[in-house]
């Protein structure tokens, strides 16, 4: 690591950079360094970009329906003129590699949404907590302590089932309203690990003599807050919210594969794992094996970044 | 530690008190009720019915304490008057021993009778993969941590990171479709091939009674067992290959705190073999912290596996908490939820005073 930390310091003199070597940069070299990280980051960017270009790329629509051509093995020719079914097609005869494109992006981006609310109320109400002390201190800890000692997928499957049957919501949001639950029902689930991370590191850049100095600069409450505590705890919350968003992926994933997520025609990896589910058994193999691999390497990919992270932003090892 | 002991089970309770009315808020939330299909199936059934029906089970009355507008039979209000409301009914039953009955999945059968003939089958197959999944990631953990930087150690590592990535409903149905589908190894799913006599949770019973229960059973107890472990066997390993992962980077994890420790330098100064030091000295002081992960996995012993128990059709926990929830039946529902949350709250408590009694280095005060 000193000798990442050296090269850097090396390359930025020899090329006379005027901006000076930050801890991000740092961070970032270490990072560089991490071959699995590194792996991680490749395939998400890749896996990302194919699933937001899927317009482009994918050579069928999502919801082109071929009854004549149900349960395609892998590498079927398509119909005359058309383009080759790559890994087959589901009970309707769609084409799986295109919706699986487009299941990446609602399945990424419900993640990316649940991920980022949830690390925001989180971070709020650990800031709020550990900044305030006393009484509301203790109200919102045990709070959080209650939430996570409720039993998590029986409570989110009850959310979901039971949101879905108020009727003006359905009216008010239309046919996205699956999507637009699952992500409320992941969030009020979600934000309790970065709560407790975040008033942690709150309580220990308290006492720290910055904050004390800022207090004696005659800044507010919420300015140390806001500029002092949250900036300076964002190493460990950019951690947990790189391995809560895997999380999330299969949280979302898990609903929607028990029928309680977000539901057809709207295609995410875990219902296509649920019809899946729902085919004969001799085509299980071919139905299942793509959404649930996209889900694998997805995560698997996430895991290896914040597994990286970690040891890039941990400020223990020596630089 | 007895101080603690008795603060902490009445902060517990306290704690429960709170989940326990979330749990039901949050239930009687949703709109209809176990007689809407009723309604639906039935024309003549008119809506008076219902809310006569309604009344007899409470449903009209509010949640929390507060205010109750009863109607009369003609529709006509009746004087408010204060009700103690629902939740605290519930709970009052609850915590004397009845927890309702089934609305919709086996109208009429008690709760505690339906969750009786599950716990069983719930209890054998996560007991079973809890065993397997230490029983393989205790040893790799100490290895890879003793070999710390090896192949050994990347190859367990990756492994872990594998499991944890692999959704179990993902691996579940893959499995099943490579070994029960394709080569025909094992079978898709239930808990005994059709037309056997008896499964292995009767046959276990009847060897547990002396014969007293399941007597048609005598003497093919064995074939039952055999035939039921040929069905656990997938959704195990399915569970096993999940918890593995955690389990083994937890092991690893604490053993590599312990080789640290001042006394390992010690027990090799003193002249020890390395086996002994690593066996003796090391591993039986990294199993401390694996207790309290011990006591938490508890819950999920007796609160079952939905998405492993729903695919490979077996008949636990886990997939009647599904099949309640589709189906409206909330009493089923209810009860397995306060089953869940009283054992995580009490294997916290039990996880720590565990931890005190095996190290004394910790004290409550």
């Amino acid at each position: 690591m000193a000798t990442a930390a050296a090269e850097l310091v090396k390359a930025a003199k020899a090329k006379t950079i005027e901006r000076p070597v930050s801890q991000w940069d740092l961070a970032w070299a270490r990072l560089r360094r991490h071959k699995l990280a590194m792996f991680g980051l490749v395939s998400l960017t890749l896996i990302s970009l194919a699933c937001i270009l899927a317009p482009i790329i994918a050579p069928y629509d999502y919801e082109e329906i071929n009854l004549n051509s149900s349960y395609l093995p892998f590498f079927s020719p398509g119909d005359a003129g058309r383009p080759m079914h790559i890994l087959g097609t589901d009970k309707l005869g769609r084409d799986i590699f295109s919706r699986l494109l487009y299941a990446g992006r609602i399945s990424l981006s419900v993640a990316l949404v649940v991920t980022l609310l949830s690390l925001m109320i989180g971070t709020l109400i650990g800031a709020i907590s550990g900044a305030a002390g006393g009484v509301v201190d203790t109200v919102l800890m045990r709070f959080t302590d209650l939430m996570l000692t409720l039993p998590q997928l029986p409570l989110l499957l009850i959310l979901s089932s039971s949101l879905r049957q108020f009727v003006q919501l359905q009216e008010f949001i239309g046919s996205n309203l699956s999507v637009v639950i699952i992500i409320f029902v992941l969030v009020v689930f979600g934000w309790m690990g970065d709560a407790r991370l975040v008033r942690g590191s709150v309580l220990s850049l308290r006492s720290q003599d910055f904050i004390e100095a800022t207090l004696a600069l005659g800044a507010s409450t919420t300015r140390i807050v806001f500029r002092h505590l949250i900036p300076n705890s964002l190493a460990p919350i950019i951690v947990a919210g790189t391995l809560a968003f895997g999380g999330v992926i299969i949280a979302e994933s898990a609903l929607s594969f028990l029928g309680f997520g977000v539901m057809p025609p709207v295609p995410t990896w875990g219902n296509m794992l649920n019809e899946a589910r729902n085919s004969p058994l001799e085509y299980l193999f071919v139905q299942a094996l793509s959404p649930g691999f996209m889900i694998f390497v997805t995560v698997l990919s996430i895991n290896f970044i914040g597994d990286g992270l970690r040891d890039a932003l941990d400020p223990r090892l020596a630089i | 530690m007895t101080n603690f002991i008795i603060r902490r089970t009445i902060q517990n309770i306290v704690m429960l008190f709170f989940i326990s009315m979330l749990i039901y808020v949050v239930l009687n939330l949703a709109p209809g009720g176990p007689f809407d299909t009723l309604a639906l199936s039935n024309p003549r059934i008119t809506k008076s019915m219902i809310d006569r029906l309604n009344r007899l089970l409470d449903l009209d009355k509010p949640i929390l304490p507060g205010k109750y507008c009863p109607v009369d039979e003609a529709g006509r209000p009746l004087p408010c008057r204060f009700d103690q409301g629902r939740y605290v009914r519930w709970l009052q039953r609850v915590i004397a021993g009845d927890w309702g009955e089934s609305w919709t999945m086996q109208k009429g059968t008690p709760v505690t009778r339906m969750i009786g003939q599950r716990l069983g089958y719930t209890i054998l197959l996560m007991g079973l993969s809890l065993l397997v999944a230490l029983f393989f990631a205790i040893p790799i953990g100490v290895l890879s941590a003793v070999k710390q930087y090896s192949i050994i150690d990347y190859v367990a590592t990756t492994l872990a990171f594998f499991g944890q990535s692999m959704p179990t409903f993902w691996t579940g149905l893959m499995l099943m479709a490579i070994f029960a589908v394709q080569f025909k190894l094992f079978p898709t799913g239930g808990v005994r091939t059709t037309g056997m006599e008896g499964d292995i949770i009767e046959a276990l019973a009847r060897i547990f009674s002396f014969g007293r229960k399941y007597p048609e059973l005598a003497g093919r107890e064995f074939a039952a067992i055999l035939d039921g472990l040929w069905h656990v066997s997938l959704p195990v390993i399915v569970l096993a290959f999940f918890n593995m992962a955690s389990w083994t980077r937890f092991t690893r994890a604490s053993m590599l705190e312990v080789l640290r420790q001042d006394y390992m330098r010690t027990a090799r100064a003193k002249g020890l073999v390395e086996r002994v030091v690593i066996l003796k000295h090391g591993f039986r002081n990294s199993l401390i912290p694996l207790i309290t992960l011990l006591c938490l996995a508890i819950p999920g012993l007796f609160g079952g596996a939905i998405i492993t128990e729903s695919i490979f059709s077996w008949p636990g926990m886990g997939r009647m908490y599904i099949d309640a929830v589709a189906n409206v039946d909330w009493p089923v529902v209810q009860g397995l939820l306060v089953i869940t949350a009283t054992l995580t709250v009490f294997a916290n408590l039990l996880a720590d005073i565990l931890y005190a009694v095996v190290d004394p280095r910790i004290q409550y005060t």
